[in-house]
């Protein structure tokens, strides 16, 4: 098979796009679709800080190399969970990358913070490691984001995430939770706005990359995603890609040119500053208050 | 040819196409890169009796901040 650009021999074809491409133009291909993806929703400018949130996988590791290599200002910020060995080496990676690209990184760990890893605090709440998981990365990455004065905080979402979860919440008709599944979220008071530049991309074109661009990523899974439901909706909708190829990315389309029939289920919400951090709340006491900060929060009345 | 993948390692003593080696581990393309060194195979390429090739599980269950 050979390069539909140079005659090269081909490095991955992209049956989406029925494309052969070779290592180089491969690479520059998936730069454009980055580009695009910043350019189509006004994400951001070369000018603005960003913080990229990184956990040593392929996505947000190629996500911070393609920025850094398009000359975005970018700094990195992992927070370590505490979950066993996955932790460790998903520090490692991140250091190494950081390392390597000369990129500022921030580490916060949980158990340097708190004393002890997430699954503490499951057994203390009695919530599943994803929930907590979810909700303790929200918070660290609108706090730093907040104090260290960033623009944006880029994640690196793809399309397969992004489609997954939006079957997911299309199959429980959980209408007001679509408008999350969008490319950008405006700034709201203390939360800075959240761009996701990969949502132009598959997992395997992000894979695909990061390996030949010669990045080191982390390919062991969270022990906790073996039970994630949405990667349930990954399989299933890369059964009907590998029939269809482009189902995926015109599922995410329609979704877009089709927001407005969602909108008018999106639960306005007043937010208001939790009592103990002064972070944006649904509450007067925030949940990662409640978990980490249970002691307080009784003293104070509120749970 | 040696090809592994996760825990499992297959192997042939024929020339094999990518396409037939993901089809006997029962994969989807749309999961998978195959990497042999510093290259990676498309679903055409042949794997020749004396190559070790690696194929790369890319789905994943949890992103950053989900
Ligand atoms: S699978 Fe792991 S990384 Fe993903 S939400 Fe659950 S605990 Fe967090
Ligand atoms: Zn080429
Ligand atoms: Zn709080």
């Amino acid at each position: 098979m050979k390069c539909r650009k140079c005659g090269e021999k081909a490095a991955i074809k992209l049956y989406q796009h029925n494309l052969p491409l070779c290592r180089e133009h491969f690479c520059e291909f998936i730069e454009e679709r980055v580009k695009k993806a910043i350019h189509d929703f006004a994400m951001f400018e070369k000018e603005e800080k960003i913080l990229v949130v990184i956990s040593g996988g392929k996505d947000s590791l190629a996500l911070s190399y393609i920025l850094n290599k398009l000359g975005y200002d970018v700094s990195l910020l992992y927070i370590d969970l505490g979950i066993d060995e996955y932790s460790d080496n998903s520090r490692v990676f991140c250091e190494e990358f950081a390392r390597k690209f000369a990129l500022s990184l921030k580490i916060i760990s949980l158990k340097e913070e708190w004393g002890k890893g997430i699954r503490g605090f499951c057994r203390q709440t009695y919530k599943s490691v994803c929930s907590l998981c979810g909700m303790v990365k929200r918070y660290y990455f609108n706090k730093v984001a907040y104090e260290e004065e960033f623009d944006v905080v880029a994640t690196g979402h793809n399309l397969d995430d992004m489609v997954s979860a939006l079957l997911s919440n299309i199959l429980g008709w959980r209408t007001s939770y679509l408008v999350k599944q969008l490319p950008l979220l405006p700034e709201e008071g203390k939360l800075k706005k959240k761009a996701k530049p990969l949502i132009y991309l598959t997992e395997r074109e992000t894979a695909a990359y990061a390996f030949l661009s010669g990045i080191s990523f982390l390919r062991e899974e969270c022990p906790y995603s073996r039970d994630a439901s949405f990667l349930r909706m990954k399989h299933l909708l890369n059964e009907i890609e590998m029939s269809s190829p482009g189902t995926k990315f015109s599922f995410y389309r329609g979704f877009l040119e089709n927001l407005h029939l969602f909108r008018k289920n999106e639960d306005k919400v007043e937010l208001k500053d939790c009592l103990l951090c002064g972070f944006p709340s649904l509450f007067e006491i925030c949940s990662f208050c409640k978990t980490f900060r249970k002691e307080e929060a009784k003293n104070a009345g509120k749970i | 040819m040696q090809v592994k993948f996760d825990n499992q390692v297959k192997e042939w003593q024929k020339r094999k196409r990518v396409k037939d080696i993901l089809e006997a581990f029962g994969l989807n393309r749309e999961e998978v890169i195959v990497v042999r060194d510093d290259t990676l195979l498309t679903e055409n390429d042949w794997v020749e009796v004396d190559d070790k090739v690696e194929i790369w599980r890319v789905v994943s269950g949890g992103a950053p901040g989900d």
